[in-house]
Order: structure tokens, then sequence, then C-alpha cells
């Protein structure tokens, strides 16, 4: 349950947050059957207040657009892009770190047995993740691929960029180009 | 790495509940405000609600689906779920790799049906066992269990996962007309 893994923690918690206040309902419910059961389900409470419409109202446009938001968040992937910035004697550079990993991205997809490659450079500068995405030719021995990416293409990447650490991620993937079976 | 199904379809579900909600009190709050008869709509329903008793049986019903919905959710965002990246050997740099489980399943499948004699193969990859089911139209099938074994131990070995389950084969015939 990482970063890496948006949006799960995201949907567990609200998920369960939701879970709970219906099984709260059903529970004092329950209790209410028991206990009480020829008390009013609403006491009476008079006239509503003309206010109350717009209450409703606006509360629901809130709402609603929280639950779009929710929505949208599903199609996030992978970990957050921050901006990063450089610092040197001439001046500052600020650039989004996906410009960084293009030359990378290649350099895995030039690897042998490697059909394609994606990496995404997530968190910022002090707390960095770069997460690949790799899909393999079928029957490719993928210790072979984890050696390279080990003792080069990474230590590169992270001399490029000059960092001290850099936690890597890698899934991968078998090429889905169906095979001949004689 | 190795990672779980992130709840994306309980998710989805349950916002889409959530919006249809909201659509549906700001539609009747602004009809309110623009429309003073639906006022009258809104005293009925609430009268309604004043009738009713905790101990009626429609209100039990409703609130016995309201917990059964919230036990579901709460199950959903609780349990771990099945692997969706099924974790390979951790080495000693920062590299942290995983396979996808049906490539994982494919790679398996393909490696059993490259055995002479495979006419199909069903694998089930489970996180300590892989139940492989070999298809075969030969007469005699001595040896081709252990050489669908050997196939799949070899992929696995190419894999490198990170807990290596256990390898069991069938072979099965196919039903020959006599």
């Amino acid at each position: 349950m990482s970063a890496a893994n948006r949006p799960a923690r995201l949907n567990r918690t609200l998920v369960a947050l939701l879970g709970v206040v219906l099984l709260g309902v059903g529970g004092v419910a329950a209790l209410a059957y028991v206990d009480r059961p020829d008390v009013a389900l609403l006491p009476p409470l008079g006239p509503v207040p003309p206010w109350a419409p717009v209450a409703v109202g606006a509360a629901g446009v809130v709402v609603g657009l929280l639950s779009i938001r929710w929505l949208l968040a599903q199609f996030a992937r992978g970990p957050k892009i921050h901006l990063w910035r450089s610092v040197e004697e001439t001046g500052a550079t600020r650039f989004t770190p996906s410009i960084a990993i293009t030359p990378f991205t290649e350099e895995v997809a030039a690897l042998p047995a490697v059909r394609s490659a994606s990496a995404t450079l997530g968190g910022t500068r002090d707390a960095p993740t770069l997460a690949v995405v790799i899909t393999a030719e079928p029957r490719s021995d993928l210790r072979e691929i984890r050696r390279s990416l080990a003792t080069e293409t990474v230590p590169r990447l992270r001399q490029a960029l000059d960092l001290e650490t850099l936690p890597v991620t890698v899934e991968f993937r078998f090429s889905t180009t169906s095979v001949r079976v004689s | 790495m190795k990672r779980r199904s992130r709840r994306s379809l309980a998710a989805g579900l349950v916002a889409i509940a959530v919006l249809a909600i909201c659509a549906f009190a700001v539609t009747v709050s602004v009809q309110m405000l623009m429309d003073p008869r639906r006022w009258d709509d809104v005293t009925t329903v609430i009268g309604v609600l004043n009738a009713a008793r905790w101990g009626d049986i429609t209100v039990v019903a409703v609130a016995a689906g309201a917990g059964l919905a919230g036990l579901v959710l709460v199950l959903a965002a609780v349990v771990p779920g099945r692997l969706v990246i099924v974790p390979l050997t951790a080495d000693t740099t920062q590299i942290s790799a995983g396979v996808g489980r049906r490539s994982l399943q494919a790679a398996l499948r393909r490696g059993a049906l490259s055995v002479d004699g495979t006419t199909a193969a069903r694998v089930k990859c489970r996180r300590r066992k892989v139940v492989a089911v070999l298809r075969t139209d030969r007469v005699t099938t001595d040896g081709l269990g252990d050489a669908g074994r050997v196939a799949i131990e070899s992929a696995l070995d190419h894999l490198d996962l990170g807990t290596r389950p256990a390898v069991s084969v069938k072979v099965k015939q196919a039903r020959r007309s006599s």
C-alpha cells in the first residue's frame, strides 16, 4: 500500500468510511427495533425552514463535486509527479523529471529481450521514486534484465540526475503476441 | 514489489451512488426554490416519516439493507485481495521487481505447452502452488508429467519469484473414440 499504487489508499479509506456509516445506521435501527418499536422514525419538527433547500442544495453540490473528483482519481496511476528544482551558480532550473527519464526509457527498451518500456519518475527531489513497467519477450530471462538494470541503466540515471539513492520498482509483463506452439 | 487490487470497482460504484444521491438532492432543492408547490410534496414525505415507527417492517427491511451494504463495503476495503503483481526475489540493490499475475500465468502455460505431445494446458497459479493440467493425444503418457514439470520449473527459474511455488502436474488423455 504505497504511494506508487494510487489510488488504492484513497479508495480503501473512503469505502471503509462509508461502510462503517452504513453499518452504524443498520445497528442503530436494529437497536431501535428491539428497544422502542413504537417511537416515530422522525419526531415532528414543525414546518421546513426556508433556508433548508439552499443548505441541502449547497451541500449536495459540494459532495457531488467531491465524488466526481473521486471518480476521476481512478484514472491517476503511478507515483505522483512533482516539479523538480535544481540550483546552480548561474540560476535555478525547474523541470518535470519526465524529461530526464526519456533517455533512460529508451535505454531500457533497447536491452535484449525487452520489447517496450515506460517509466515514471515521481516524488520530490529529496525522496524520488522510479516506477518502471517493462514488457518482455516471452520466454525471456527476467534475471538478465534485472541484472542489466541494476548494474548499468539505473546507476547511469542516478548519476545523470545527481541522486544518492533512487528506489526503483519494476513491473514485468510479457508481450501478448501469440507464440506458435508445435 | 507486490501490489494488490486498487478496489477501483467498489470505489467507482460508491462514488456513482453518492453522486446520484447528490444530484437528486440538488434537483429537489432547486425545484423547491423555483416552484412553491414542491413544498407540499416535501411536507408529505416528512409526514410519512413522522408516521413511520421503528418497528415497521419496511423500516427494518431498509435498515437491514443498509447494514448489509455497509458490511460488504467494509469487507471490500479491508480484505487484502489477490496479488495483482507477484513479487520477484529481493536483491541487494534498491530495485524491487514483480511480475503481473496474468503474465506469470501465461509464461508458465507457455512453458507447459512447449512440451512435445501436449495439446492443451491449463495452469493455475497460487501463492505457494502451481497446478498444471496437460492434455495429450498420446496413447502412452509416460514421462509427459515429468517433462511438463521440468518445463514449468525452468520457466520459474527464468522468472525468479520471491516465494517459489511447488509445481504439480496432472496429465489427461484426450477421449478417444474406440
